[in-house]
């Protein structure tokens, strides 16, 4: 059952002979539960895409359907409001508050919507991410790989329809970016949780269910199959 | 839906203000041609009007908190149908008891829905300990009975090679049947994994221990670092299997002489990492994710035993214990194993 659809999105910059095509035609679904990373390299066109997929920008041709809405059907307030729901946000540079401690960062999203805390749910996913005797802290005193993982909490804390990861581990060395990779792989079969990533580094991308390549603002070949039978 | 409800009730507020205000001008208006532009008579029209005023506003102020209680009510049924209390609105004609009744019933059948497949799994389970069981001793009786048949003396070599063959492929299939049943026990949550912290390193060992007599006689040289500090929450046992798992395949997929296997474990923020390198045959970028699948074995593997569940049983068990496993390769150099299991 296919939560997000893309359907034959198209965004160009300037006109006439200057034009530039950021995105030429982009076609594919993610199904519920799914973890899909989408690779290319810069100037491909997969931040532009995944701007589009979070309602952050509109597209000079095409739809964005996520879980049956229209999302460029909507004006600027409702998208605000769907944007708080429905999408949850991982950055390169996390983007947390700094004068927040790790659990206000963590349940901001929801606080902001005045909708009472589910904390049990909450609970969970810290413990899921390895939270627990952090959630104390200022953003200041934790390390990248802990800044990410409060970052990952917050996206998720609001039970997203999809988590739109951007370079999650842009800022992260090797090992790390690694352990965010499978905390990332595990939260999305633990708590069913669509999420698609994007990234330049192939190696990352190993771990998602699929990969999408998209370079020029085309998906390259076709996407590969869904990995691990029967899962 | 919700921009159609709001520009209804907008419209809605419009219309009533409108026809208040107009209403109320024409009212001052004939009173106060009536009596003749009385002053007395319009200040007390004004007082009326303002009175009525106060009052309906009073009204919508008792209406509104009204709904509110109602929003209330409806959250609290939601909540009690969740958390399987009793029902609180009883049996009445009002509209919230008959949709209590209906979330209710809704929650009821969810959960017997629940219940039937918590059974299925239970059954499940009685079914492969069942199987496990009732195979174990013909088998064991054919291995038995095969190694007496070919201690039988006067037996013709022909013969003899017939029972041994025998037996080994009885083995075999005690292998499998047995790989077969951890797979369904795993795969339906059945096993209880036990995860606690402890050092890696005996672990390491002891899944070394049981590949060590193949390596050497492949010549293969075993190497293990790691720090005996170095901890993981993890099953022992369990995991000594995924390990015994890489490490077979290991030995397996090294050339027959000059082979090499490192072991190399090292603690991170989130995870413990135990690296498997060997020096073997390796495998094709293209294939890295379906060598996890079950019963998926590589083209190039084609001449090698196996059936292909070593490396789906160890992405398992890995998995059910909050783990996980990948592998990095250079076809013809070696591949590199890298099992990664929760350090906190």
């Amino acid at each position: 059952m296919s939560i997000l659809q893309i359907d034959q999105l198209k965004k160009y910059y300037g006109h006439g002979v200057s034009v530039v095509k950021a995105l030429d035609g982009i076609t594919f679904s993610v199904n519920r539960g799914e973890f899909v990373a989408i690779v290319g390299t810069s100037g491909s066109g997969k931040s532009t895409l995944l701007h589009m997929m979070g309602g952050l920008d509109r597209a000079t041709e095409g739809k964005v359907y996520v879980d049956g809405n229209d999302i460029f059907g909507m004006n600027d307030e409702h998208l605000t409001i769907f944007r708080r729901r429905s999408v949850g946000f991982v950055f390169q540079n996390y983007n947390l508050i700094p004068i927040l401690n790790a659990y206000e960062n963590i349940v901001l999203p929801i606080e902001l919507d005045g909708t009472p805390v589910d904390k049990e749910h909450v609970d969970r996913i810290i413990g899921a991410l390895g939270l627990k005797d952090k959630v104390r802290n200022l953003p200041s005193n934790l390390s990248g790989g802990q800044q990410q993982r409060v970052a990952i909490a917050r996206a998720l804390a609001t039970k997203p329809s999809i988590v739109l990861a951007d370079e999650p581990t842009g800022n992260l060395d090797s090992k790390t970016s690694q352990e965010v990779m499978i905390l990332l792989k595990q939260l999305s079969e633990k708590f069913d949780q669509t999420i698609v990533m994007i990234t330049h580094n192939e190696e990352i991308a190993q771990t998602a269910d699929r990969i999408i390549r998209i370079e020029d603002g085309k998906i390259l070949a076709r996407p590969e199959p869904l990995r691990g039978a029967g899962r | 839906m919700r921009t159609n409800h709001e520009r209804r009730r907008a419209f809605l507020y419009t219309v009533y203000g409108g026809a208040f205000a107009l209403l109320t001008a024409v009212y001052i208006g004939i009173v106060t041609y009536v009596t003749e532009f009385d002053t007395a008579t319009g200040w007390a029209s004004a007082l009326f009007v303002l009175s009525m005023l106060i009052l309906g506003g009073a009204l919508a102020w008792t209406v509104k908190a009204e709904t509110s209680v109602t929003a209330e009510m409806l959250n609290e049924i939601v909540d009690r149908a969740i958390s399987g209390q009793p029902r609180q609105t009883g049996y009445t004609e009002s509209v919230v008891s008959s949709l209590e009744h209906k979330v209710t019933r809704y929650f009821e059948m969810s959960s017997t829905h629940k219940q039937k497949l918590d059974a299925e799994k239970s059954s499940i389970k009685a079914l492969i300990s069942d199987i496990s069981h009732q195979t174990k001793t013909p088998l064991s009786n054919i291995i038995l009975y095969s190694g007496l048949l070919e201690e039988t003396p006067g037996l013709s070599t022909e013969a003899r090679q017939h029972a041994a063959s025998i037996r080994d492929q009885s083995a075999k299939l005690g292998w499998l049947i047995q790989s077969l049943v951890n797979m369904s026990r795993l795969e339906n949550g059945i096993i209880a994994i036990r995860d606690d912290l402890h050092p890696v390193i005996g672990t390491i060992t002891k899944a070394v221990s049981q590949v060590y007599a193949g390596a050497e006689q492949k010549g293969i040289d075993v190497r293990i670092h790691c720090d005996p500090g170095t901890m993981a929450r993890h099953d022992p046992k369990w995991t000594a299997e995924a390990l015994v798992n890489l490490l077979e395949n290991a030995v397996k997929y090294s050339k027959p002489t000059g082979g090499r296997i490192d072991i190399t474990a090292r603690a991170n923020e989130m995870f413990t990492r135990i690296d498997i390198a060997d020096t073997g045959i390796g495998i094709a970028e293209s294939e890295w994710n379906d060598i996890f699948k079950r019963f998926y074995r590589s083209k190039e593997t084609s001449q090698y035993e196996g059936v292909g569940i070593g490396l789906y049983l160890s992405r398992e068990i890995l998995t059910a214990q909050g783990g996980y496993v990948k592998v990095s390769s250079t076809p013809g150099v070696g591949s590199v194993f890298s099992v990664f299991l929760p350090a906190i």
